[in-house]
């Protein structure tokens, strides 16, 4: 496997990015992360790449597919076609919530798999973590270390959302260095950002 | 919420001094004995549990602040020092060794480190070498951040040579903004993690309400300027680590924000002395 391949990430000012990616981004509001994640679908999708959305508030399941489905992309034959999943993180940790960090980084290393093997280009996800709350904070961090090492050099790219409410400064730091890179906006383009990696 | 299975980092000094990590150099930054007997005697008591040789030097008040912890966790010291797998010796021998005249006596300070560690490295009973020291804290007080440096930068390629778990402890201030223009970074530098206080939940609460106070939240510039910040080759909660990026990027707010952290510090324990 070789993340030798590139993609189009779909936010405008951020040409193409590799396979292998594993991606962090903070919003405030339901409108700055769909502005994120609704190109992000969108151009996965047209990239003949297998996208799951993993939802949460600000932002349901029912309101991301409206929203896609604004941009042109036909939402029904996506899913239907199994090209496209967008479920709400309540429903998807009721299959994953008893599992062990490796085994959900065993999980979606299986779908890249699945993917594969059905003709995509490769697997786009995404995880809205506003759901870790403070006593489940060090052990989401220890398995966003896993991710970032286990996804590299696959046919996988990953976004992390993270609202900044309720975060603090530590917290943010505790992200950007589990990421390879953080994206944001600071005004009409998008950037990528790079900083302290612990690996 | 799934559980998660260990990974890289710690999250605890506890997690950090627990197994033999070889050719690690871990440092302690330490505003109370008590803090010190406590890490150092954990340290010792997860070593001497695992069949390793456990060396300790250090002064004599803190060696023996350090043996009843090590009772009150059930060891034997006694026994294990007569067996030959805990050894104590007087931090003033290596300070000697050290120091001349104000500036470092490398080969002076090798000979006296070789010579101790020569014995529980023969003997094959043991699995390995864990060792802590203030060899450098005690260097750091009468002669210097730079003769300190370089006491460390011996204990470093010792440790890399051998394979050894070496644990230091400096006495510190960590909310004084003066040892972040220079000394605690150059301490960092040298080591390959860093402990900065004995509860890190407490530590993260008390940083992050600092830098609420003096900064609000950070958005905008602030938070593209964290994300693209290099970082320290130490690895060290980000409570510790963000404050050294906020020396670096903000250093008009950084000892306002300090201020905050000790005020926070002093409230939850009075006794504290930094």
């Amino acid at each position: 496997m070789t993340s030798s391949y590139l993609t189009d990430l779909g936010l405008p000012g951020i040409r193409s990015v590799p396979f292998g990616l594993h991606m962090c981004s903070f919003f405030r509001t339901q409108e700055e992360l769909a502005a994120s994640l609704v190109p992000y679908f969108a151009a996965g999708l047209r990239n003949n790449e297998c996208c799951v959305w993993i939802t949460a508030p600000p932002l349901s399941a029912a309101v991301a597919r409206a929203k896609l489905a604004e941009t042109g992309v036909d939402v029904e034959a996506a899913v239907k076609r199994g090209a496209l999943i967008v479920r709400d993180h309540d429903d998807w940790y009721a299959e994953a919530g008893s599992l062990l960090g490796n085994q959900v980084v065993e999980l979606w290393l299986g779908e890249e798999a699945r993917a594969l093997a059905e003709g995509y280009n490769g697997l786009r996800i995404t995880g809205n973590t506003s759901f870790v709350g403070p006593d489940d904070w060090e052990l989401f961090m220890e398995y966003e270390s896993l991710v970032e090492h286990a996804f590299r050099g696959r046919r996988i790219l990953t976004l992390c959302t993270y609202t900044l409410e309720g975060r603090g400064a530590s917290e943010i730091l505790d992200v950007t260095r589990r990421h390879s890179c953080t994206i944001d906006r600071p005004d009409t383009g998008w950037q990528i950002l790079t900083g302290w990696s612990d690996s | 919420m799934p559980r998660i299975a260990s990974a890289q980092g710690h999250t605890s000094w506890q997690e950090l001094l627990g197994p033999a990590t070889p050719g690690s150099h871990v440092v302690q930054l330490y505003d109370s004995d008590a803090f010190l007997a406590n890490a150092v005697s954990y340290f010792a008591a997860e070593g001497l549990q695992r069949g390793e040789a456990v060396l300790l030097t250090g002064t004599k008040a803190h060696l023996d602040g350090i043996r009843r912890e090590l009772q009150g966790r059930g060891v034997d010291t006694g026994a294990c020092a007569r067996s030959g797998q805990l050894c104590e010796t007087d931090v003033e021998i290596f300070a000697a060794a050290a120091m001349s005249g104000g500036a470092l006596q490398r080969a002076s300070l090798d000979a006296a480190l070789g010579a101790a560690l020569a014995g529980v490295r023969a003997d094959p009973r043991f699995k390995a070498v864990r060792w802590w020291g203030e060899t450098s804290n005690v260097v750091y007080q009468r002669a210097g951040v730079e003769v300190a440096l370089n006491a460390e930068t011996s204990g470093d390629e010792m440790a890399k040579e051998h394979g050894l778990t070496l644990f230091c402890s400096y006495h510190c201030d960590r909310f004084d903004p003066r040892g972040y223009e220079g000394v605690l970074r150059d301490i960092c530098c040298k080591h390959s993690h860093l402990i900065p206080a004995e509860d890190y939940a407490r530590h993260r609460v008390i940083v992050n309400r600092a830098i609420d106070d003096v900064l609000g939240g950070l958005t905008g510039s602030l938070l593209q300027s964290l994300a693209s910040w290099r970082g320290l080759h130490c690895d060290q909660p980000s409570s510790q680590a963000i404050l050294f990026w906020l020396r670096d990027t903000m250093p008009d707010q950084f000892e306002a924000v300090l201020s905050r952290a000790r005020a926070y510090h002093m409230e939850h324990d009075p006794r504290a002395s930094a």
